[in-house]
């Protein structure tokens, strides 16, 4: 058993140790001298002491030296290992070619016992190169692969190997040994060697292996093992699996709801788990969560967002560290886009004087029920008269409320603003001119129109009256998410007296969002170029239904805004993982990327594309893209799959790196577990040694 | 002699070591309130009718008053008492400082002793030694015998070894009648003869009285660093700690006192602890209150 250090620069203190006697022999040389007429009893008395006191003083510089020196000893953090590594011994002793491959996935952050895994990974890499015979080639690939990792091929310097271990970090990345392996053994199949070893350095997690790969060589002249640098401790650890988040518009115009997902990968119950989501930095909510052993639990907020406009969202566990063993898991970011004020322009065919007979008077109030603090939804109107395509430029949404027609112009104004992305919503009522409408604004129609039409006519049987109801509503629409039975109730229940039909023989690009309980269509969905268009096929006012006056309209219509143009009602689904990057848009020339550490990066373009790109993103948190196109913000997440870190079992093993593999622990290089011990052993000898001191002092008198 | 004389230093010690003993002188008979014409040593011999020649002086007028005969008090030489002061003045008695200096503080008690003895119309004389008596003055009962005295004990450095036993054996050559003899030294080169010969003194009628001077460092030991004793009478050198050594040294120096001490009483010899850092009174009351017990 061979005594190592891992910090042996430290034993030049051991220098120190000679302090004691040094101090004895200055003393020695600076002792008073007196004059004494008395030295004769002096000299009597330390005679018959002399014997025991030489003893005694012997006694104590030697403990004081040795305290010293094992001071020195104790920073110095001895460890032991087996003689010229256990390891490298167990070969045939003919010249062999060795890989080592090192785990710096993210999972390798975790700690145990108070050291990091990839720090053990590297110190024990380090001592392995230093282990093995000079006849030996010494090669380092690292895991996950990565152009700031190149992988060394075995050489017989050993020095490109330590360098690169020195510079060597964890990253943020997924592992897969998958890839890393098969460049390994590339590397040693163009060894001359005749033997080839592969040491895997890592946390051997059961989520780090892809099982497509499977390391074996017929020859049997490769050997692959693997060094558990946590030698197989369960490691706790509990992270933030997902933040969600949705409006909830029942709840208020600006509320969320938001959901954090904890995942407990430990064996252990934890109680009131504290739990914090930040919208922009500041704290928004704060909860507590229990979670058996094993489990994914959720906890759900809702939060009133006033901000409009992309939001650094951020969930977050407080835990201890006896419990989780990697802590950069255990917060998660996503990009909350409350959208941006959805411009709209309502062109109402039917004004009044008389406030509750205008045609828009409802639909202006549930666009814009507080005012306009209280609403994203800017609303404008205007008379079909006055309406020109001027009045399009920055509008994001059209209202063509009981228009009996427009001119050619605005018709085709209509047409190019819709095709080129914009969004209208079309309200019937007795007044339109069906054959302008098939005549100008086919394009925008899901069909021809065919005229309106009294739902007393096909009534349903169940019910009574001359009237339909909706009935059948798209819930995958993202506007109809948010109803459920009770809140589609006021809806589902108010009679629609007459509605318009159209000819729905066949509807390209179209779909029927909801239908009346006659089965004609009520909402028809049309996507028109790049932009879409809904046709409501009753009013919006109460000239043919009651629908406007039901606490269901409101968030009918805020919610189809909302859908149409597309904007604010989620996280934003575009967040990325540790390791992706992201194409910026087409008209985004020069970007510069604000790392989440601050630092700006000027970004290059893409040779194909003549589009900056980003680089992949290496660290979670939130990126900011300041390009000609806007700012953006990207939220980066690390891959949940490392926050497990359950250990490969010994057949998942077997079958990853070949059947003749085997598995190692720290102690048969001498690391950590070991320069625990060492640790502990040096405490006690000092707590001893001090204890033998003040003895020796006591006897001493 | 003259340039001896008028030595201004030599002059104000002379007068120091005067002043001192008359100090002691008087605080210790203060202390033991009786006359010091009381004492033993005024021996009265007889009254011898006057005869041209004699004292004057010494005419008893009371006895003329009462006989109407001129009557001469007679005080017979050999009646008075000899006082042998020996002083120690080798190196070893060089140690401390000033006042507390234990030859000095010697020479003080050696003066004091004259003064007293003096005063007593006893004759005191003087021998200092070192190894052989270096100075000696011999005893008369005159007044002014104090200031040779004193001048004796002034000019009487610290230097050289010692050899208490040959001092006391040429002390001892020189005694004629009842002598008291009186020793100051610290002993420390304590001849098993030294005892024996003034055992033997004593024997021969001679009252026999050891001051041992010693100073409280050598009794108490109170060092703390790590020193080196240097013998200031041989080559001797002793590394030590003092603090480790203190409770031996303490243990073998008591033993030396205690021992010398033992001897002394067993011998029938007067002894005297004298500590140097202790006023010089103390020791001599001491032996003044002991004498007036035993008288």
């Amino acid at each position: 058993m061979n005594l190592g250090f891992v910090n042996p620069a430290l034993l030049w203190g051991l220098l120190a140790a000679a302090l004691p006697i040094v101090i004895h022999l200055i003393n020695r040389r600076r002792a008073r001298k007196v004059s004494f007429a008395a030295t004769y009893f002096v000299q009597l008395s330390n005679q018959r002491l002399a014997r025991s006191l030489k003893l005694k003083q012997w006694l104590l510089l030697a403990l004081r030296t040795l305290l010293i020196a094992a001071l020195v000893a104790w920073l110095a953090r001895p460890y032991t290992r087996p003689p010229a590594d256990a390891l490298a011994a167990a070969d045939t002793g003919r010249p062999t070619a060795r890989l080592i491959l090192l785990d710096a996935s993210l999972s390798m952050q975790a700690r145990h016992n108070g050291t990091g895994l990839f720090e053990r990974a590297v110190v024990k890499a380090r001592e392995l190169t230093r282990s093995f015979p000079d006849s030996d080639a010494v090669g380092l690939v690292v895991a996950p692969l990565g152009d700031e990792r190149p992988p060394l091929a075995p050489s017989f310097d050993r020095q490109p190997v330590l360098d690169a271990l020195k510079r060597l970090t964890p990253t943020y990345l997924p592992n897969d040994f998958g890839p890393a392996l098969e460049r390994a053994r590339a590397l040693l199949e163009g060894s001359a060697l005749p033997e080839r070893r592969v040491y895997i350095l890592g946390d051997l997690t059961r989520a780090g292996y892809d099982h497509d790969f499977r390391f074996d060589d017929p020859e049997g002249k490769s050997r692959v093992t693997a060094i558990d640098v946590r030698e197989q401790a369960a490691l706790p650890n509990l992270a933030v699996a997902a933040l969600e988040a949705e409006r909830a518009p029942f709840s208020g115009p600006r509320d969320w709801r938001v959901r954090v997902q904890v995942a407990n990968f430990g064996s252990q119950p934890i109680s009131a788990l504290p739990l914090s989501v930040s919208i922009d930095g500041k704290n928004a909510a704060d909860g507590f969560l229990d979670l058996r052993a094993g489990e994914t639990g959720i906890k759900e907020f809702v939060v009133a967002v006033t901000q409009i406009g992309r939001l650094e969202m951020e969930a977050a566990i407080g835990v201890e560290a006896d419990v989780d063993a990697l802590e950069i898991d255990n917060r998660r970011h996503g990009v909350l886009d409350t959208g941006r004020d959805i411009r709209t322009l309502l062109i109402n065919g039917r004004p009044s004087t008389t406030r509750y007979l205008d045609e828009i008077f409802y639909l202006k109030q549930a666009l814009n029920p507080g005012g306009i603090d209280r609403s994203r939804i800017r609303a404008r109107s205007l008379s079909p008269e006055s309406f020109t395509p001027a009045a399009l430029d920055e509008i994001d949404l059209v209202y063509l409320c009981h228009v009996p027609r427009l001119s050619s112009d605005a018709a085709a104004a209509l047409v190019s603003f819709v095709t080129n992305g914009g969004a209208l919503f079309m309200s019937m009522g007795p007044n339109i001119d069906v054959e302008a409408y098939n005549r100008d604004l086919a394009a925008l129609l899901p069909g021809p129109l065919r005229g309106d039409h009294i739902g007393g006519d096909r009534i349903d049987p169940g019910r009574t009256g001359s009237a339909v109801y909706l009935s059948r509503l798209d819930t995958q629409y993202p506007a109809f998410r948010i109803f459920n039975d009770e809140t589609m109730k006021s809806l589902t229940t108010t009679p629609v007296r007459r509605y318009m039909t159209f000819d729905s023989a066949a509807l390209p690009d179209t779909t029927i969002l909801a239908a009346y309980t006659d089965g004609s269509p009520a909402l028809a969905l049309k996507q028109v170029g790049q932009g879409r268009s809904l046709l409501y096929t009753t009013s919006v006012s109460r000239s043919w239904t009651d629908l406007p006056i039901q606490p269901g309209f409101l968030p009918l219509m805020q919610e189809l805004a909302a859908a149409l143009t597309t904007t604010g009602d989620r996280l934003d689904p575009n967040s990325k993982q540790v390791g992706e990057w992201l194409r910026l848009p087409d008209n985004a020339r020069q970007a510069t990327l604000i790392e989440p550490s601050g630092r700006r990066v000027k970004l290059t373009r893409d040779a194909a594309t003549d589009r900056p790109v980003t680089p992949p993103f290496s660290v979670p948190g939130f990126y900011r893209l300041d390009s000609s196109a806007g700012e953006q913000i990207v939220a980066v997440e690390t891959d949940l799959r490392e926050s497990d870190l359950t250990p490969m079992d010994a057949v998942t093993r077997a079958e990853a790196f070949g059947s003749g593999s085997r598995l190692a622990g720290l102690a048969e290089g001498g690391l950590a577990e070991q320069r625990v011990e060492m640790a502990a052993a040096m405490a006690w000898l000092l707590l001893l040694l001090l204890l033998g001191e003040a003895l020796v002092l006591r006897w001493m008198g | 002699m003259a340039t001896r004389l008028l030595d201004p230093d030599l002059l104000a010690k002379i007068g120091n070591l005067s002043v001192r003993a008359r100090a002691v002188v008087d605080g210790v008979l203060t202390g033991l309130h009786k006359s010091p014409h009381h004492g033993s040593s005024i021996e009265f011999a007889e009254h011898k009718e006057y005869a041209p020649g004699d004292e004057v002086r010494h005419i008893d007028w009371k006895a003329y008053g009462r006989l109407d005969r001129y009557y001469v008090k007679k005080f017979e030489d050999e009646t008075n008492l000899r006082c042998a002061l020996l002083l120690d003045a080798s190196t070893s008695m060089a140690y401390g400082d000033g006042e507390e200096q234990k030859l000095a503080h010697a020479r003080t008690l050696a003066a004091a002793f004259a003064y007293l003895l003096l005063r007593q119309q006893d004759a005191p004389g003087l021998s200092v030694f070192r190894e052989r008596i270096d100075l000696f003055v011999p005893p008369r009962a005159k007044t002014s015998h104090f200031n040779e005295l004193a001048e004796a004990l002034v000019r009487s450095e610290a230097e050289g070894g010692t050899d208490l036993a040959a001092a006391v054996e040429q002390t001892a050559e020189r005694l004629q009648g009842r002598n008291l003899v009186v020793v100051f030294s610290d002993f420390f080169d304590t001849q098993p003869e030294v005892l024996r010969l003034l055992a033997r003194l004593k024997t021969r009628k001679n009252d026999v009285v050891l001051f041992h001077v010693l100073h409280g460092d050598e009794l108490d030991f109170p060092f703390e660093h790590l020193s080196q004793f240097e013998d200031m009478e041989s080559d001797t050198k002793v590394l030590a700690d003092p603090v480790a050594i203190a409770a031996e040294y303490r243990r073998v120096f008591g033993a030396f006192v205690d021992d010398l001490r033992t001897r002394c009483l067993s011998g029938g010899i007067d002894y005297v602890l004298a500590r140097s850092d202790r006023p010089p009174a103390e020791a001599l009351l001491a032996f003044l209150l002991r004498r007036e017990r035993a008288v």
